[in-house]
């Protein structure tokens, strides 16, 4: 079910600035695809606006072909799992599930066995009489999980849903999701700040700044190609150092793409001091001085703080962006040494 | 010696100091016995509470004045006196039937208005506002201005009714209609308190419930009756156990609006207490109901705590 954001503004009553303007989206049918951006950049309120939780100011939206911009959540045939689970306090895990089921036509029959089903899906069976002050996080995540399953809906929204999860938990839930997905085969929106989460579980990133969308691809794409600065800085562990040229360009380069013998395409030289050094287990992570600036490099090799080296990129690993921070292809300098712009 | 050791020294024997005090040793040995630090309270209750009521207790079968000191046992014929009474009897009658319909009124007014008024909007913070007032009004100027609308002649309310092409009523002057004024005045007066406590049950309410139900395809009765109520159960909770006991102990509005009559219509079991000891100076048949009116109370309280309040979901 393919869903799509035309135009689409938003102003939450008693502010003036629109979160966001003319915002265009589309969701392709049977995506996973993650809505990922710094905190505060309009990732819920997008996610909102399509589940229809939040009215738009202006702008429609279209979910497989119908206008649906008025239309009721209820009635939108979407499942949305919340940061904090949503879950009715006062009902059993089964009256959980039960509750929405009970608002469609459907038998009585029919319900408990769906409400079997994913019970058993979701490995709830033995808590299906427990009171959710009696679950774990996590299984509260799991309740809130099989009640979006349980409609079968044609789209499931999910906002930061294992945000609130320890990270083994959350690795773990990572890779069910990821299985969910394959077995329904339907199309997934999930929100997230996470880029570990967006690479790893989607089909389609969605990178978004201040209510913009800064670039729509694949997670190969958005973390080879970065389309701007933003999105070269965001994604990445950390992301490009970026240097801005004498020419008011910029060149970029992955942490991991620096190192300390000249290649045989070495287009690039710069020399700094190490200022400091994080043991990460299986590397290290060096902050270097470059007198321009402070660039980050990843590497296996130990070198020793305060030392100087001149350290080299290869050609192929270069990135280059315009004045306006958009990429562009043409290298920007015939060779990259020591060129850069100081700011005063 | 560094500094340290010293200063580790010096806070050491004044640790042995302290350890000597009197101060210190009392406070030490109050704190093993936890009774020594309940006690002011529990003297507090013993003379505020349980010796008013023990005394109440004994006062109800003697014969009493309450200006002398003269305690005549008379044994049970207080509460004789009382079960023979048709007045008791229709004062008890009257005072089960308030407290029904004051409760269960005056719970779904509240409600209703709650969930009309629960919209951060200037006009229903208004409306919210003047709905409190009554509250902080003394009853006096209350009953003023009911015994002023309710005029039999010429109030205002029987002009309404007569417009709406209805009879008018005698109101609190009538045996048929004393009761319903009062109640009509007592719920108008505690409208508003109730009315703030069940908006700010419903504020507790997380948002994000309403949101799930929206998406649940619930409608709104389906939503009042299956998310909000039993999420408000712990309010509603509360209004019942304090309105019951309210209307139970109600006695102003019947001194200033009808006195009880006519024809002990309107009486209700607290003013009949305040009627037998000093209106006609028998203390000890009003002690005698007093304790039946605290009987009376502890039941249905206690029956409440084990039956409604199984039903309350306290999240
Ligand atoms: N109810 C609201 N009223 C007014 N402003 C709001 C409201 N909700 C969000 N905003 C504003 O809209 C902007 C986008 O918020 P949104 O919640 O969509 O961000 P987000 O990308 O989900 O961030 P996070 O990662 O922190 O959840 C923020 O600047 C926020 O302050
Ligand atoms: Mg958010």
């Amino acid at each position: 079910m393919a869903i799509i954001l035309e135009g689409v503004k938003k102003i939450y009553p008693g502010t003036t600035e629109p979160v966001m303007e003319d915002f265009n989206l589309t969701i392709k049918d049977g995506s996973f695809t993650v809505l990922l951006g710094p905190s505060g950049c309009g990732k819920t309120t997008a996610l909102r606006m399509i589940a229809g939780l939040e009215e738009v100011t202006a702008g429609k939206i279209y979910i497989d072909g119908a206008d649906v911009t008025t239309v009721d959540p209820g009635a939108r045939n979407i499942a949305m799992v919340f940061q904090n689970y949503a879950i009715y306090p006062h009902m059993t895990v089964r009256g959980n599930i039960e509750f929405g089921l009970k608002n469609y036509k459907i038998t009585k029959a029919k319900i408990q066995e769906r409400v079997n089903g994913v019970l058993a899906q979701t490995g709830l069976t033995d808590l299906a009489g427990r009171m959710p002050a009696q679950l774990s996080g996590g299984q509260r995540q799991r309740v809130a999980l099989a009640r979006a399953m349980s409609k079968s809906p044609m789209a499931f929204l999910m906002d930061e849903p294992l945000s609130n999860l320890d990270a083994k938990l959350r690795s773990q839930m990572r890779s069910e999701l990821i299985q969910l997905f394959d077995a329904l085969g339907v199309t997934f929106i999930y929100v997230t700040h996470d880029q570990t989460e967006a690479l790893t579980m989607a089909t389609d990133i969605v990178v978004m700044y201040e209510g913009r969308i800064m670039q729509q691809g694949t997670p190969q794409e958005v973390y080879e190609n970065p389309a701007n600065i933003f999105v070269a800085q965001f994604i990445g562990d950390p992301g490009m150092n970026v240097l801005k040229l004498k020419n008011e360009a910029f060149v970029g380069f992955k942490p991991r793409a620096l190192r300390l013998v000249r290649p045989a395409n070495g287009d690039f030289e710069i020399a700094g001091q190490i200022l400091t050094r994080e043991f990460l287990g299986h590397e290290y992570m060096y902050t270097i001085d470059v007198g321009c600036g402070r660039i980050v490099l990843r590497t296996g090799q130990m070198i020793d703080a305060g030392t100087t080296h001149t350290f080299y990129a290869d050609a192929a690993d270069l990135c280059y962006f315009d004045k306006n921070q958009n990429r562009t292809f043409e290298p920007q300098q015939a060779k990259v040494v020591q060129v850069f712009h100081v700011d005063e | 010696m560094s500094m340290n050791d010293t200063t580790a020294t010096l806070s050491r024997e004044r640790l042995e100091l302290k350890e000597r005090s009197w101060f210190y040793k009392a406070l030490n040995t109050a704190l093993k016995c936890p009774y020594v630090l309940i006690a002011p309270a529990i003297i507090v209750a013993l003379w505020m509470v349980i010796y008013p009521i023990f005394f109440g207790l004994y006062a109800s079968f003697t014969k009493w004045d309450m200006f002398t000191k003269s305690f005549t046992w008379v044994g049970l014929a207080n509460y004789k006196f009382l079960l023979v009474s048709e007045d008791f009897w229709k004062t008890m009658g009257n005072t089960l039937l308030y407290m029904v319909v004051f409760v269960l009124a005056g719970i779904s007014l509240n409600v209703l208005l709650g969930v009309f008024l629960n919209k951060n909007k200037p006009a229903h913070n208004l409306i919210q506002t003047i709905m409190f007032t009554p509250h902080i009004i003394s009853f006096v100027s209350v009953a003023l201005i009911w015994l002023w609308l309710m005029q039999p002649a010429n109030g205002i309310l029987n002009y309404v009714l007569n417009i709406l092409g209805l009879k008018s009523s005698y109101w609190y002057r009538s045996a048929d209609s004393s009761l319903l004024s009062i109640l009509i005045v007592a719920l108008w007066k505690g409208m508003g308190y109730g009315v703030l406590v069940v908006i700010s049950g419903l504020r507790s309410i997380p948002q994000y419930v309403y949101e799930a139900a929206r998406l649940d395809k619930s409608s709104k009765p389906n939503t009042f009756f299956k998310i909000t109520l039993p999420l408000l159960s712990p309010t509603l909770f509360f209004l019942i156990v304090t309105s019951v006991v309210s209307s139970f102990c109600t006695y102003d509005v019947v001194a200033l609006m009808t006195k009880g009559g006519t024809d002990n219509s309107s009486n209700l079991l607290a003013y009949y207490i305040y009627q037998q000891g000093f209106l006609f100076g028998h203390f000890g048949r009003a002690m005698a109901a007093s304790m039946i009116l605290l009987v009376m109370t502890s039941v249905i309280s206690f029956l409440n705590f084990k039956f409604a309040g199984k039903e309350v979901h306290y999240q």
